[in-house]
């Protein structure tokens, strides 16, 4: 499941996102309305995407993006701005920030903004696996790396049956044990 | 024709430009009653669910409306007089409803510093606070409530003033930068030691005092609860403050709590609101209610439903001993009972073990106090109390019309007090079922339309491309029309779905639809070649028509309509202020309702402006008598005398001998027209043969008619024509706005007859009406005269129907005696149609 954080400080804002994202969406959406907490909040939560209005008291959005950015888990900031006004947003972009939506806007674009956002990050994340798989020296290390992202994936595709996992691969059943219990 | 002399060229410029700038106004007029219409439409899309928008959103699209409206009355004003001064009283009157509505725009009233529950109902909300309102409410319903009164925001005011604060706030927060939340605190604090260390004026004080003397006269008790009932609290457009409350206070210290709970205001957050609502002072005003203490034996909240399965029978009661501030702050778990609104039997209760209980103690304030072992394990309410708080509950759910988060108490002698009542927060689920579906490109007949009111719905079309096809429409249809005329609000909770080829969202039909939540979509290219009586799903909410009948669209489409948006605060304020701009009250222009008085909403007001000003003008183009005898020439093939006004070009830029051919100006609807009239050509006396023989040749040979003498002319513009033709003894004015927004476009027909006797002029309008309607007007024919308007439709279908009523006009020319009866007429309309191409249209 998916964990997201709604950053407003008009908490009407706030309500709508939880009501859309309740209703459509698997997700699991912590709000706040005071950006002080921001940094607290990812340390704490295993954040994937932020969504943050840009002009608030305390942290701004450019300030959420680079907290993000700065952090060493992956993750997206959709940013909410105000109608006409990109005001920073060119600037948040500079920065990293996922996109940007300009209110009013439809449930459906906070919704495909947000499976994008999702989307980018499991793909980054994947990328920064595979590339310290590919970093890591010797070559044996490297392999053993790539043994266990293997047999995560065949496992994730067998839907977690070792046997067929075995079978499907050509690898034996306690050699998958094994690697299984070593990623 | 002469050359006009220095004087008369300076006086005729003057009145050219009088002229002119009438226009000017009307089509400012025109133009902010196109943005108006435009913002209401995109205000009602935000309000169906789709969209998520915040207080600024509805701040802006507000003054858009305000500042539109408010050009519109005065231009209607300068162009048809004082009689229309009355819609400024309309207009403010709806104003102040709004400014209710919305925090910081209303400024406070004049009331005495003191008012008494007794005197309070829920209207008193911006004096008093809702909190107090609402207890007053609950007393005139006949409920017990506590004893007390309310310091009323005018008390805050005067506080405010005598000490400066409101001068001394404002320099204070010009300094501080929104983003700094450290300094936000810090103000906040310094905001609260100005307003506690502030004098109170001797009156105000007084007023407290005797209040709180009298309180304790009534109830022989001196404990007061001191709380605040900001006018922000209940207030749907506001920040959620937690504002301070005093519990057990005397008589020494009434008026320094009362210091505290206004202080209280001033939060960080609350400072922050107003600066970045640029509220450049805190008008969020905070009155506070005095009221005589509970020494409560147990207290507690009625959910009149269960906010989370509010679809349950159930009504909610949370339950403890003592006071119930602990209660409301999460430091004591409650006792909960589930009761069956139907018949009050208890279906859940579960009751928590109870260690402590807040108590008043002797000197003031509150305390812990331990609870008596043997009561910690029983209910903190016997099911007498139970079922009492079941019917109050109950009732005060009904007085509301919504389902009540109520706070309540019971006194040693087990007397049950309701302490306060808001409206009860709902939580919605998802559907259960997720209904998705999947559309391959194969089954979508037509896309790209704009949604005008999202849903889904399906049955056979029915091309509704006049008046007459209405009749066709039966319950169950898809119904297609050219573009969204007023008729079609006959389909409206008869069809399934409304799809027009043109117009926009915002025009009436388009308001009507989402008022009737008939899934409509509009703009829609090529609608009209859907073959009549083919079954088709509308899928409004994606601007598309799907082939056949598609249930898993219309089933998730359904759930779309549901708006889970519906019960959040901001929708809820957001649908009163809606209801004070959006409905259109104003339909007939000639019915006896149509007046500034009767005008409800911003939409009404400018329902009834538009109307007027249009009026105006054709009255005033009758009148432009000595206008049009400034205008210039035109030259034509045909032997017409016609006088050409411009609106965008002064008169020296005319050229000096006064003329000016028919090819060499640019008015688009002006050469559409003048097109049609030379295509069908100057008719000859005998050139059209009737079926009968009739008097033709007594045309033009009748009485003299009054005004005979007036020379037909021109207003024109680029895109705009004003025409107003004298032929014969018939007077027709057409105009027509000819631009590159659809959504602008029009043309307005009056037809006068004259001449003939009564039967036969009747007959007359009933021919000209027939080809107006087939060629798609709404038509209104009264006695000799008929009105006829068509808008929405993009400029080259304007000017085909510009041409088509050029040619019409030739041809009705000669017909002044013809109609010698009802068969005749019947040729005719067939004669006409046939010669201008729309009988076949119509049949095929």
């Amino acid at each position: 499941m998916s964990h997201l954080l709604a950053v407003d400080d008009e908490p009407h804002m706030l309500l709508l996102l939880e009501r859309i994202v309740a209703e459509k969406t698997q997700h699991r959406l912590t709000t706040t309305s005071n950006s002080l907490e921001v940094p607290r909040l990812l340390e704490q939560l295993p954040i994937d995407v932020v969504i943050s209005d840009m002009r608030m008291p305390g942290l701004n959005g450019l300030d959420i993006v680079k907290l993000v950015n700065q952090r060493k888990t992956s993750g997206a900031v959709i940013l909410i701005t105000a109608f006409g006004s990109l005001d920073g947003a060119t600037e948040a972009f500079e920065e990293g920030a996922f996109g940007y939506l300009t209110k009013p806007f439809k449930k459906e674009l906070l919704l495909l903004t947000v499976d994008r956002a999702l989307a980018h990050v499991a793909s980054r994340r994947e990328a920064k696996e595979l590339c310290a798989v590919f970093d890591r020296e010797p070559f044996a290390l490297a392999r053993e790396g790539f043994e266990r992202l293997y047999v995560r994936r065949l496992l994730q595709r067998a839907g977690g049956d070792y046997e067929v996992a075995a079978e499907r691969s050509g690898l034996s059943l306690d050699r998958l044990a094994i690697l299984a219990a070593a990623g | 024709m002469e050359k006009h002399s220095c004087y008369d060229l300076a006086d005729s410029e003057h009145m050219l430009r009088c002229v002119q700038e009438q226009f000017e106004h009307y089509q400012e007029l025109l133009e902010q009653n196109g943005r108006v219409l435009a913002v209401i439409g995109d205000m009602e899309e935000k309000s169906l669910g789709e969209y998520l928008f915040d207080l600024n959103y509805i701040r802006s699209s507000l003054e858009q409306v305000r500042s539109s409206v408010r050009e519109i009355i005065e231009k209607l004003i300068v162009l048809g007089g004082q009689e229309y001064e009355s819609l400024r009283l309309a207009y403010s009157t709806i104003d102040a409803q709004l400014a209710q509505l919305l925090p910081g725009e209303r400024p406070i009233d004049k009331t005495p510093y003191v008012l008494w529950f007794e005197s309070l109902g829920r209207g008193d909300a911006f004096a008093v606070g809702g909190k107090n309102a609402q207890l007053g409410e609950l007393r005139r319903i006949g409920l017990r409530v506590p004893e007390g009164f309310a310091i009323t925001a005018w008390a805050y005011r005067c506080f405010l003033d005598h000490n400066d604060l409101q001068t001394r706030i404002r320099e204070h927060l010009e300094s501080v930068d929104v983003r700094d939340y450290d300094a936000l605190v810090r103000v906040s604090g310094e905001v609260n030691a100005m307003v506690r260390s502030g004098s109170v004026p001797q009156d105000v004080a007084d007023a407290i005092r005797e209040g709180y003397e009298e309180l304790v006269r009534r109830t022989g008790s001196e404990a007061v609860a001191i709380r605040s009932s900001g006018i922000g609290e209940d207030n749907l457009f506001s920040f959620a403050g937690q504002y301070a409350t005093f519990l057990n206070v005397r008589r020494e210290s009434v008026i320094d709590r009362w210091l505290d709970v206004v202080a209280s205001e001033f939060t960080p957050q609350a400072i922050y609101y107003f600066l970045s609502h640029g509220l450049t002072e805190p008008d969020v005003a905070m009155p506070v209610g005095c009221v005589s203490m509970v020494d409560a034996a147990s207290s507690g909240v009625v959910y009149t439903r269960d906010p989370v399965h509010p679809s349950d029978d159930s009504l909610l009661i949370h339950a403890i001993l003592g006071l119930g501030e602990s209660l409301v702050d999460g430091s004591l778990t409650p006792d909960v009972f589930a009761v069956s609104r139907a018949d009050g039997s208890i279906s859940k209760a579960s009751i928590a073990r109870k260690e402590t209980r807040l108590a008043m103690s002797g000197d003031g304030g509150t305390a812990l106090c331990d609870v008596d072992p043997v009561r910690a394990s029983r209910s903190s309410i016997s099911e007498a109390v139970l079922l009492q708080l079941v019917t109050c509950g109950l009732a005060v759910e009904r007085h509301y019309g919504r389902p009540q988060d109520i706070e309540w108490a019971t006194d040693v002698e087990g007397r049950l007090f309701l302490l306060q009542t808001r409206a009860l927060q709902l939580v919605r689920h998802r559907c259960a079922t997720d209904v998705s579906f999947v559309v391959s490109d194969a089954d979508v007949l037509l896309s790209g339309g704009t949604t005008a009111c999202p849903g889904a719905g399906f049955g056979p079309v029915v091309q509704v491309m006049t008046e007459r096809d209405l009749r066709n429409v039966s319950d169950g249809s898809v119904v297609v029309a050219l573009n969204p005329f007023p008729g079609l609000v006959i389909t409206m909770g008869k069809a399934r779905a409304l799809i027009t080829e043109v117009g926009g969202v915002a025009n009436h039909i388009a308001t009507l639809a989402r008022e009737y939540r008939m899934p409509t979509v509009v703009g829609l290219r090529g609608a009209t070649q859907l073959k009549p009586g083919t079954v088709v799903t509308v899928d409004a909410t994606g601007g598309r028509i799907l082939r056949g009948e598609r249930p898993d669209v219309l089933a998730s489409r359904r759930a779309d309509a549901v708006n889970s948006f519906e019960d959040t605060p901001l929708f809820q304020g957001y649908r009163q202020i809606l209801a004070l701009i959006a409905p259109l009250h104003l339909m007939d222009p000639s019915a006896a309702e149509f007046t500034p008085q009767q005008c409800r909403t911003m939409h009404d007001i400018t329902r009834f402006a538009h109307q007027r000003a249009m009026d105006e003008m054709f009255r005033r183009a009758t009148r432009l008598d000595s206008a049009a005898q400034l205008g210039l020439q035109l030259s034509s093939t045909l032997p017409m005398r016609v006088s050409v006004l411009f609106l965008d070009r002064p008169i020296s830029t005319m050229g000096d001998n006064g003329t000016i051919g028919e090819d060499d100006h640019d008015s688009l609807p002006m050469q559409a027209f003048w097109n049609g009239m030379k295509r069908q050509g100057w008719p000859s006396k005998g050139r059209t043969s009737s079926p009968l023989h009739s008097g033709l040749a007594t045309q033009g040979h009748g009485r003299p008619v009054d005004g005979y003498s007036v020379k037909s002319y021109a207003v024109l513009s680029t895109t705009y024509m004003m025409l107003c033709l004298r032929m014969g003894y018939h007077f027709t004015t057409i105009e027509s706005m000819c631009a590159e927004q659809p959504g602008k476009n029009y043309i307005r027909v009056q037809y006068k007859d004259g001449g003939a006797s009564l039967e036969r002029r009747i007959r007359r309008i009933r021919l000209i009406a027939e080809v107006l309607t087939r060629l798609r007007f709404d038509c209104t024919a009264r006695a000799d005269c008929l009105n006829a308007f068509c808008s929405c439709f993009e400029a080259p279908i304007i000017a085909e129907t510009l041409g088509l009523l050029g040619r019409l006009v030739m041809m009705t020319k000669q017909l002044d005696m013809a109609l010698s009866s009802d068969s005749v007429t019947d040729w005719y309309i067939e004669d006409f149609l046939r010669q201008l191409g729309l009988n076949r249209r119509a049949t095929s």
